[in-house]
């Protein structure tokens, strides 16, 4: 029967009794990580488990070095970043490693970490050090999408104008004419957007501090946050696939900021969904009684004009 | 139960400690966005079109999600499915899942977790997946 693993709210993966056994002898486990097998009814201390016996050292465990599988149908081998996950470790995520690293690779390894093992990674993440790092990590994304977003909006502005000149038989010039004025305003919006997008960066932190600070979740500094949100942009990543990539990525920035928030002030999910969610909220709402307003001022022209 | 674990490693097994809870965020990020698009929808603001399909004239795999919501929503289960039946699965598994995690959630029950799916098993979803796709696409474009 299979043993689950779990230390510090992080799954470890599922092993046999021999697995976990050789895992405590080489130092892998420790009795304190917890254990849960079919028929338990909650989960407890590898310690308590009948069927192990505990080594007689018993120290921090030792972060690598996977156990050798013994079957088929054994789990891979468990990624570094998983094994090394215990209480206090703050060295992530490879970004902040990118002196040693590499830049490309500290930056792909960081979206790895993000966007495929949140719950991995934003434990491990340094809570303190500075803005920079996490500053220019913000500044590397932004930069990216829109990059890439100008060149889908030139491409588009181009298709379209090209389109549009031979459905109405206009001249080539005047084609040529629309088909560039676009991307000099489409380069002109992205020089202004960009600054403003990462400055806006900080705001968001802002707010997002201040909600989970009001529902009492934060236990680290506005810096903790500012870095959450900071490597949740990794998900701008797939915002540079077209069609639904947008929209994936929006999403998938609310769910891993939830739980990087979590995470690194170690309080309930519910309040780091609420300090995510209420801004998003409040801004809908605001947008919408702007709206609202617009319209109902429009209608309130056209009626006093007739009457 | 024994025998869905062997095979498929499905388990229902009890939270751990501090483990993330993820069918309440399941459900928060799905029912806030759902509440979110239904409430700017019914209020008519503006809502981007489709850039292939204007670009094009074709469809493209998404084209017909939002009306397919909209019917959905209203109830027009054969109208949602006519939109995109695709869209439709989803939506409907979407539907289903956080019906299980409002339960699980409220009755503080244990959860179903995943332990590691056979490689044959996710081979066969991945396959599954490309067909579905496929076959969605073509339906769209035959129903454009």
């Amino acid at each position: 029967m299979k043993i689950w693993i779990n230390r510090a709210g992080q799954n470890l993966g599922t092993f046999t009794v021999e697995e976990v056994q050789r895992g405590l002898n080489q130092g892998q486990y420790v009795p304190t990580d917890l254990g849960w097998q079919e028929g338990m009814e909650s989960w407890k201390p590898l310690a308590e488990f009948a069927g192990l016996q505990m080594p007689l050292h018993q120290g921090q465990p030792a972060p690598l070095a996977p156990i050798s599988p013994s079957s088929p149908e054994v789990p891979p081998p468990l990624a570094e970043a998983t094994l090394a996950t215990f209480d206090g470790a703050e060295d992530g995520p490879a970004w902040e490693k990118r002196k040693e690293l590499g830049l490309i690779k500290g930056l792909t390894q960081t979206w790895k970490e993000v966007l495929f093992n949140p719950n991995a990674s934003f434990p491990r993440m340094k809570t303190s050090g500075g803005f920079a790092s996490p500053f220019l990590f913000n500044v590397t994304m932004v930069v990216i999408y829109a990059f890439f977003s100008l060149i889908y909006q030139l491409l588009l502005s181009g298709v379209f104008a090209a389109v549009a000149g031979s459905a109405h038989h206009t001249s080539s010039s005047m084609t040529g004419l629309s088909a560039g004025l676009p991307p000099l305003l489409n380069v002109g919006a992205m020089v202004v957007l960009i600054p403003l997008l990462v400055g806006f960066t900080f705001v968001t932190a802002g707010i997002t501090h201040l909600c989970l600070a009001l529902f009492k979740g934060t236990s680290k500094s506005y810096e903790a946050t500012y870095r959450v949100i900071c490597y949740s942009y990794s998900t701008l990543i797939f915002a540079l696939v077209p069609c639904a990539g947008g929209l994936v990525s929006s999403i998938w920035w609310v769910v891993s900021t939830i739980i990087g928030l979590s995470k690194v002030h170690k309080t309930e999910g519910w309040r780091a969904a609420v300090a995510v969610l209420l801004p998003v909220f409040v801004c809908m709402g605001f947008f919408i009684a702007i709206y609202i307003a617009i319209i109902a001022a429009v209608v309130a022209s056209v009626h006093h004009a007739n009457a | 139960m024994r025998m869905l674990s062997r095979n498929f490693g499905l388990f229902v097994r009890p939270l751990a400690p501090k483990e993330t809870d993820f069918e309440f965020l399941f459900l928060v990020v799905s029912s806030g966005l759902a509440a979110s698009c239904f409430l700017w929808l019914n209020l008519g603001m503006p809502w981007p079109g489709c850039w292939v399909r204007r670009l094009t004239g074709l469809p493209c795999p998404t084209c017909g999600a939002t009306r397919c919501a909209m019917a959905f929503a209203h109830g027009d289960l054969v109208g949602a499915w006519r939109h995109n039946p695709l869209i439709f699965v989803c939506y409907g598994g979407t539907l289903l899942v956080n019906l299980y995690a409002a339960a699980v959630l409220l009755f503080r029950l244990p959860r179903l977790r995943l332990a590691n799916l056979p490689s044959k098993v996710k081979r066969a979803l991945g396959a599954l997946a490309i067909i579905a796709l496929t076959a969605n696409w073509i339906y769209l474009l035959a129903h454009r």
